[in-house]
């Protein structure tokens, strides 16, 4: 919003879309993790990455607002690509890391990039997979685009998206056995649970099918503060690991508006080919 | 996974920097990776199991030090887990190794593959935790 005002000033023509989606926000996001520039501030790198070839590593950067693609693929190899750092991209530099080579999510596959609706992406393997945001900071608005593994048709474990590093705060949970997935709750306190922009119920949202890609948002009633952070993981539980790819997660310590919301569920739903209500 | 109980955790960080140095010997300042396999801590014993993932490999750097899991593995012969000759026979595949990529469950001792843990047994015994939300919905 301010860019867009400081060109308007100057005389130069801007439509919204020219503007990175959370720069037309009233309110800054305090974490970011995508594959895409989702904010004109952030100057530093789209992610770093392990290749398993001779395990060195390597900071890829950005070719205009998206991963450089070319540069990771060329880099990597035939072999496979891992994520250890996966940069907070809101310029407070939450950056969410995995110094365990086997916890690392992967971004290349057999010299292959992961993809999802045409778009890169992170696959975590539901058992190992995950990162850490050793950074304390609060949440109260998450908006995630992510699918799962359908073995089956349900979630076959509890497991976690986004979660505390202690045990009363979460994020998003999934349901073992069930098709849904829970929104924030702290000590039991949920709150508004959206899939693809629609409200399905106060706490949950359905996500059948699992394998589609999917906008999930959560508001919450009460704001989480913690001094650490999981992606991808069920707070400290080393058994709930999510089993699927997560393309993208922002998380705001506000309650986001339902204009702001709207603007970023649709952003996402037009940028990764979802239907968003 | 292979699940494989160690004395505690800082028994656990050096085995698992040790064995990512295999491929890593000379880590560049900025790199994040340190430890090649994680472990996990009881919620109530405190106790330490490594978690040893069946598929997993990992190049061996041809600048690599074969003899780095000897110190490591030290506390292990002296219980009596492995034997010397356990050590001498890892060492002796890691150096004839170098340059190749190798599966790590080939690089360890038989005796821990054969006395490792299920998942199954490790929930049974209380190693994950089972805090759940309340289902209002």
């Amino acid at each position: 919003m301010q860019i867009a005002l400081a060109l308007a000033l100057f005389g130069v023509a801007t439509t919204p879309s020219d503007i990175p989606i959370l720069d037309r926000l009233s309110v800054a996001p305090v974490a970011v993790y995508s594959l895409r520039r989702m904010r004109a501030a952030y100057a530093g790198f789209c992610v770093r990455v392990r290749r398993s070839s001779d395990s060195f590593e390597r900071n890829i950067g950005f070719i205009g607002n998206v991963i450089d693609v070319a540069d990771l693929l060329a880099w990597v190899g035939a072999g496979d690509g891992f994520v250890v750092t996966k940069h907070d991209h809101s310029v407070n530099g939450f950056n969410a890391t995995q110094s365990n080579a086997a916890f690392q999510p992967r971004i290349v596959s057999a010299g292959v990039l992961n993809i999802v609706n045409s778009r890169s992406s992170l696959s975590f393997d539901g058992t190992n997979h995950f990162m850490l945001v050793n950074s304390t900071f609060t949440a109260r608005s998450v908006i995630t685009v992510l699918n799962a593994l359908d073995a089956g048709g349900v979630f076959k474990e509890f497991n976690g998206i986004f979660g505390s590093s202690g045990s009363t705060s979460n994020v998003w949970i999934a349901t073992s056995g069930g098709t849904l997935v829970r929104s924030l709750q702290q000590s039991g306190v949920f709150g508004i649970a959206r899939t693809n922009g629609a409200n399905d119920s106060a706490f949950s949202c359905q996500f059948a099918p699992l394998a589609s890609l999917k906008v999930l948002s959560t508001v919450g009633t009460t704001a989480l503060s913690d001094t650490g952070w999981h992606l991808g993981q069920d707070r400290a539980n080393v058994g709930r690991r999510w089993q699927g790819n997560i393309s993208e997660l922002v998380a705001f310590s506000s309650e986001l508006s339902t204009a702001d919301r709207q603007l970023l569920e649709r952003d996402q739903g037009t940028y990764y080919g979802i239907t968003v209500a | 996974m292979k699940y494989i109980r160690v004395k505690d955790e800082i028994e656990a960080k050096k085995l698992s920097e040790s064995l990512y140095r295999l491929s890593r010997p000379n880590p560049d300042p900025d790199d994040v990776t340190t430890c090649l396999i994680g472990w996990m801590i009881h919620p109530d014993t405190g106790a330490v199991m490594m978690m040893f993932p069946d598929d997993l490999d990992l190049p061996i750097a041809v600048s690599s030090n074969a003899k780095i899991l000897n110190t490591v593995l030290t506390p292990f012969v002296a219980e009596g887990s492995i034997t010397a000759n356990d050590v001498k026979s890892i060492e002796t595949k890691l150096t004839i190794s170098k340059g190749e990529r190798v599966a790590l469950l080939d690089i360890l001792p038989a005796f821990w593959i054969e006395g490792q843990q299920t998942h199954e047994q490790l929930e049974a015994d209380g190693w994950f935790l089972d805090v759940e939300p309340a289902k209002n919905r």
